[in-house]
């Protein structure tokens, strides 16, 4: 955690007794963040099943790709400005460690994890819960704690192009993750005539765009002055509606659903997910 | 390409992630409406074949897969197997597939104890309902 500073030589007693405390309240912080984040997951009885169905290789990417997102994250929304790539590369191991022991914990708990499992089984259920648990983790010390000086020294900081576009990344992650495992998406997908596919594209632009900048929320973008509605509607809804495609293409091959298909069949519940991730990736902008 | 609108200045970069973008979505909307302008509404119709049979510790797998060539998807697809050997009486077994969607093809397995290249084996594609 970035509260936890390297403890010099030059330190009192009490500096290091309140440097540890302070590394403890930000481990608790992160932990419920992880829960909130991941109880929807934890007991969604398809992600159990997923860790044993799924490739380790998908798996292993999946970790691959979600390390430099939070590694991101943290630079962007930390707890604190952070002074280097090596400080926020720290934080995300430890938003990752806590995704994993906090989910492990909870696995435990209710008996998901039983004797009889193979390790690669329980690996598999571990690690894919921890995705959402990690992002839950790193994002508490933005919204859970802080205190008020971080909060208004992040304000000030407007983050720049290329951080709204990975905000929405993990935003559209996030979600699309949390509603992709469920049976709902594929169904929907299987039994949704072709122009309703069209309406769910239309709509999920129309309300990204409404969210990121025409509804008054708290920390609600206004179009930068001087900018034309059409550069300020291409730049972040029709860039980010396209994330949250590629997002959740991704998701759903991580996850098996396109073994088999036929292309159309690739592109409807690609569709139907990015829906919900749209609403992810532009929400994630207002919250951090 | 770059240009200032006011203080805002889009670096080439951008513009160049905005014709990604851009390009991405418009190909997906021509794309679902050409196939929705171009399909027939046609059920599901779906054929099984035998990929091969492996031994396995209870006898025999015999690998299938569905392959539907309808517009539209079937589920809960159930796929028979009956195995008619000379002087025995035919074994069955049986596969449900959750899913099979439209064009699209799915993989699963019937289990025998007799060596089905030994007997004559048939695979009958059951009903399925509409989703």
């Amino acid at each position: 955690m970035s509260t936890a500073r390297v403890i010099t030589p030059s330190q009192s007693p009490v500096q290091r007794r309140s440097s540890t405390r302070r590394f403890a309240v930000g481990l608790a912080r992160a932990l419920a963040g992880a829960i909130i984040f991941a109880l929807p997951l934890l007991m969604t009885a398809e992600m159990w099943w997923l860790g044993f169905s799924m490739p380790p290789f998908r798996i292993a990417l999946l970790v691959a790709v979600l390390l430099p997102l939070l590694v991101g994250m943290s630079a962007i929304s930390g707890f604190e400005p952070t002074h280097d790539v090596w400080e926020d590369v720290r934080d995300a191991c430890v938003a990752f460690a806590v995704g994993v022991v906090s989910s492990v914990g909870i696995l435990l708990l209710l008996a998901v994890f039983t004797q009889g499992m193979s390790v690669r089984e329980l690996v598999g259920k571990a690690t894919l819960q921890a995705v959402p648990a990690s992002i839950g983790a790193l994002l508490a010390r933005s919204q859970l704690g802080g205190g008020e000086e971080a909060r208004r020294e992040r304000a000030e900081r407007a983050p720049s192009y290329w951080a709204e576009l990975l905000l929405m990344t993990v935003g559209a992650l996030f979600l699309a993750f949390n509603v992709a495992p469920t049976e709902e998406i594929v169904l929907i997908a299987y039994r949704l005539p072709l122009w309703s596919a069209v309406g769910v594209v239309v709509v999920s632009v129309i309300a990204m765009h409404a969210f990121v900048y025409a509804v008054e929320f708290h920390g609600q973008e206004a179009v930068p002055e001087g900018m034309p509605v059409w550069l300020a509607f291409l730049r972040l809804t029709v860039v980010g509606y396209a994330i949250a495609l590629l997002i959740s293409a991704y998701v759903l091959w991580t996850f098996g659903r396109f073994t088999g298909n036929a292309p159309l069949m690739i592109v409807i519940p690609t569709v139907v997910l990015a829906f919900p991730a749209a609403i992810g990736a532009a929400a994630a902008r207002l919250l951090v | 390409m770059n240009l200032v609108h006011g203080r805002h200045h889009t670096s080439a970069l951008e513009w160049a992630v905005a014709i990604l973008g851009g390009a991405l979505v418009i190909a997906l909307l021509g794309y679902l409406v050409a196939e929705a302008v171009r399909r027939p509404d046609t059920p599901p119709d779906v054929l099984a074949r035998v990929e091969r049979v492996r031994v396995v510790r209870g006898g025999y797998l015999v690998q299938i897969r569905v392959a539907n060539r309808g517009e539209r998807t079937a589920q809960g697809l159930i796929v028979t197997g009956e195995l008619r050997r000379d002087g025995a009486a035919p074994a069955t077994s049986a596969a449900t597939f959750d899913y099979v969607p439209a064009r699209s093809e799915r993989a699963g397995g019937l289990f025998f104890q007799d060596d089905p290249r030994a007997g004559r084996l048939e695979l009958r594609v059951g009903g399925f309902q509409e989703p």
